[in-house]
């Protein structure tokens, strides 16, 4: 099999970086094998042992050295492409001529664009205190993607923007949509008449997505943050959130996106939502949704309630009452004896609280991140009856990114619950946008084959329950996915809510019908 | 820029160097006179030829490869006033692994806990090394055939403290895999601080001098980074996190301090840590004495 290489004097990636470079080249057409490793001795033999042996080299240990194999044609524009990928990601440390105008402070960005009003943060959090400062200072408002920030530093950053007439959207923000610009994790979805402000990044996307999917608009989405609703920060940001929406005049319906605050924080929420003049959806995720509804405001259920409410309102209409009807569709196979018990993982943890929250209504539930009556998993890498896994918490990405982004913890653990003879329905939440893994299908499709595989070698049923936060204008494409998903065995519902009962529905009947 | 700690190993002596890469927590100086001096953000662990920053700096800001520096007894001088780091006051790291010195017969559990928590690793890791000392499935690449037959074979020469025979296996091993530090040599400097954990006796410590002094000329085989950590080890100077995480398993450290000392040594490069770590448990499962066979 033709062979070629290229040495790159000096070159120093890590393993990662290396690792990804060849499964990247063995993608190409025509090549059949590729490897970029440092030109060692013993590389250069285990190189011969994979079959693509180069004799001798004219490279020594500090080298970089990249080997194709394949179609003869195929080999040349291989390395190419290898040394385009090794200085694209070269340039932006070291800059050419581009590096002049990099600004390398807030101060030297604003005076490249005297306009900016808005700055992202996204250093290491001890260093985020003092750049968010630096920003407000210059009159900027912050998206604070940052985590690892305290809560006092949260309280006195948010009170600087307050005096300022600014907002400080975080720390620990994963979402926004700021004049049609998605910020972070977000969607792609229309502009319209739904200004949404949330403590939940996932809450947000599933709110912004379903309003785009039944035909509304958004004029604006703002983060909070998780910890904006405590005691010790007081709701800061969203009553600022609040007010810019009451205020914009492109914005007719506001959602308010949360988990339960404090009986203080929530009566001075709620109290602004009342002031605004607006229809306001609220969400209040555990809340009851009764005690939220009276004159202006519309308390919400479930994100897809919230999502649905918004839409009607904006269009002139009431909101009409929540259909919670489920129906098992054909095909369902039955559940063998022993099958008994959900096993939900998640990537966004609104999606794994809202979903324990539905299915706790009629089981014992265990997460790593209980809510409510749900139990605390003793072994978080261990399922135990119905059980519902966070993958964003801390635990598991500590030391790897987040699950939105890696999916192989999530495939591991698809293929472990598949084991379990108790495990009757997978439960998944597949979210897609700017800053998600740009092909989640591709990713969840062989653990879910290798799954169905194991499960009826053995006898049992196999059933996965999903869904997809997403739309068609986002980079990974909500129909590609879907038909994909589907095609790997996923049952699609239209919203993680919908998946959640969906589920619980299946595993009260035992199966379906087929 | 104030240096918080300074490396045993860190040359003090006046001399000229380069920059030789930049990372984000960390820069390279490659020394004219030889060796390496590694200059880190405070929330890297220390390393036995490491200055670790009293506060934190964006490297790749202020430094370029290639980029000329002076040592000299008080100060790092780099480029034309890019970056000076002052060395007065800072004290003196050095690695507090020594050897058989906190091995406990009750030590055996805490590895088997810190190896249980390895494994729940070892699945999403991208390393060879662990899976085959985790006894996992490993990944179908020519690395994880590769180092099948090497590993069984050290072990058999470690058992029979054949230090001639484990030098063949580790000539092999050395510069073998991706990345700047070779996962070979990762793995062999786990393997070292895992011998040198259990090294209470004089055999097992003669043996271990043996395997120092023949390691450290196979240094040449390896890229200077890797070269650089191999000679430390080999001087049994181990770097902070995996110095760590031997004396949590020896000292049976509390369950949460075992998790955070494994925790920590993951973190360590792409997968430099996961594979020191397999290097510390093959030292630790595969290589005991008690299992004597022939090499």
């Amino acid at each position: 099999m033709p062979t070629m290489h290229e040495v790159i004097a000096r070159e120093y990636r890590d393993s990662v970086a290396l690792m990804q470079l060849s499964a990247a080249l063995a993608k190409l057409p025509g090549i059949q094998q590729a490897s970029a490793v440092m030109a060692t001795e013993n590389n250069l033999g285990l190189l011969g042992q994979a079959g693509m042996a180069i004799g001798k080299v004219a490279a020594g240990p500090n080298d970089l050295l990249i080997v194709v194999q394949g179609d003869e044609a195929a080999l040349r524009p291989a390395l190419d492409e290898a040394k385009a990928r090794l200085s694209a990601k070269a340039a932006q440390p070291e800059g050419g001529a581009a590096k002049a105008f990099a600004p390398r402070s807030i101060a030297m960005a604003l005076a490249a664009d005297a306009d900016a009003n808005l700055a992202m943060i996204s250093t290491p959090g001890e260093y985020a205190t003092a750049e968010t400062l630096k920003a407000l200072n210059q009159g900027l408002n912050v998206m604070l993607f940052s985590n690892n920030v305290s809560v006092a530093d949260e309280a006195a950053l948010k009170r600087v923007a307050r005096d300022k007439g600014l907002i400080v959207m975080g720390p620990d923000c994963g979402t926004a949509i700021i004049n049609g610009i998605p910020l972070a994790f977000a969607n792609v979805v229309k502009r319209g008449a739904i200004g949404a402000v949330g403590a939940s990044g996932t809450g947000l996307q599933e709110v912004t997505v379903l309003v785009d999917r039944l035909g509304g608009g958004i004029s604006q989405a703002i983060g909070t943050g998780g910890h904006d609703l405590s005691n010790e920060v007081g709701g800061i940001s969203m009553l600022t959130g609040l007010k810019y929406l009451a205020e914009d005049p492109d914005t007719r319906v506001i959602v308010l996106i949360s988990k339960p605050p404090s009986k203080g924080i929530a009566d001075a929420v709620l109290g602004a939502a009342r002031a605004s003049g607006k229809p306001v959806v609220v969400i209040f995720l555990g809340a009851d949704a009764k005690s939220l509804t009276g004159g202006n405001l519309h308390g919400a259920r479930t994100l897809e309630d919230a999502a649905r409410a918004a839409v009607a309102l904006a269009g002139g209409r009431k909101p009409e009452p929540p259909d919670e009807t489920v129906r098992i569709p054909p095909g369902v196979p039955k559940l063998a004896p022993g099958q008994k018990f959900i096993r939900g993982l998640f990537s966004g943890g609104t999606f794994g609280f809202q979903a324990t929250l539905l299915l706790q209504e009629a089981a014992d539930v265990h997460s790593n991140t209980p809510v409510g009556k749900s139990l605390p998993l003793k072994d978080m890498w261990k399922s135990e009856g119905h059980t519902l896994v966070d993958l964003g918490d801390d635990v598991f990405t500590r030391g790897r990114p987040h699950p939105m982004i890696d999916y192989r913890l999530r495939t591991e653990r698809i293929v472990q619950e598949a084991r379990d003879p108790e495990t009757a329905v997978l439960l998944l939440d597949v979210v897609l946008g700017f800053g998600s893994n740009a092909d989640p299908a591709a990713e969840l499709a062989p653990a879910l084959g290798k799954a169905r595989e194991i499960a009826e070698t053995s006898g049992r049923a196999f059933i996965c329950v999903g869904h997809v936060c997403g739309t068609d204008g986002d980079p990974q494409g909500l129909g590609a996915q879907a038909k994909a998903l589907q095609s790997a065995g996923m049952i699609l519902a239209q919203s993680n809510a919908q998946a959640a009962r969906l589920a619980r529905a299946i595993v009260a009947a035992g199966g379906g019908s087929a | 820029m104030r240096a918080e700690t300074i490396g045993s190993r860190v040359t003090r002596r006046r001399c000229g160097g380069r920059v030789e890469a930049v990372f984000e927590h960390a820069c390279n100086v490659a020394l004219d006179a030889g060796g390496l001096i590694t200059v880190l953000a405070p929330q890297a662990g220390n390393v036995a030829h490491g200055i670790r920053l009293s506060r934190g700096l964006r490297f790749e800001f202020r430094l370029r490869p290639g980029m000329p520096v002076r040592v000299e007894e008080d100060r790092v001088d780099f480029g034309a006033g890019a970056l000076t780091v002052r060395l007065a006051g800072a004290r003196t790291w050095t690695s507090v692994l020594r050897p058989g010195g906190c091995w406990k017969p009750r030590s055996m559990r805490a590895a088997e806990s810190a190896r249980g928590l390895l494994r729940r690793e070892a699945a999403v890791r991208s390393s060879e090394f662990l899976a085959a000392v985790l006894r996992m499935e490993p990944p179908a690449t020519a690395l994880a055939a590769r180092i099948a037959p090497l590993l069984a074979a050290l072990a058999g020469c470690t058992r029979a403290r054949d230090s001639a025979g484990a030098l063949r296996q580790v000539a092999q091993l050395v510069g073998l895999g991706p990345g700047l530090t070779p996962a070979g040599d990762d793995f062999i400097i786990g393997w070292l601080a895992g011998l040198a954990l259990r090294a209470g006796d004089h055999p097992q410590r003669a043996f271990l001098q043996d395997l120092c002094a023949g390691i450290a000329p196979l240094g040449r085989a390896t890229t200077s980074v890797s070269r650089q950590h191999l000679e430390d080890a080999c001087a049994l100077a181990f770097s902070e996190r995996l110095s760590d995480l031997c004396l949590a398993i020896g000292d049976v450290a509390p369950a949460a301090a075992l998790e955070s000392a494994v925790a920590a040594q993951l973190q360590v490069g792409a997968s430099s840590g996961a594979d020191a770590a397999a290097g510390v448990m093959f030292a630790l499962f595969d290589c005991s004495p008690a299992q004597r066979s022939a090499c």
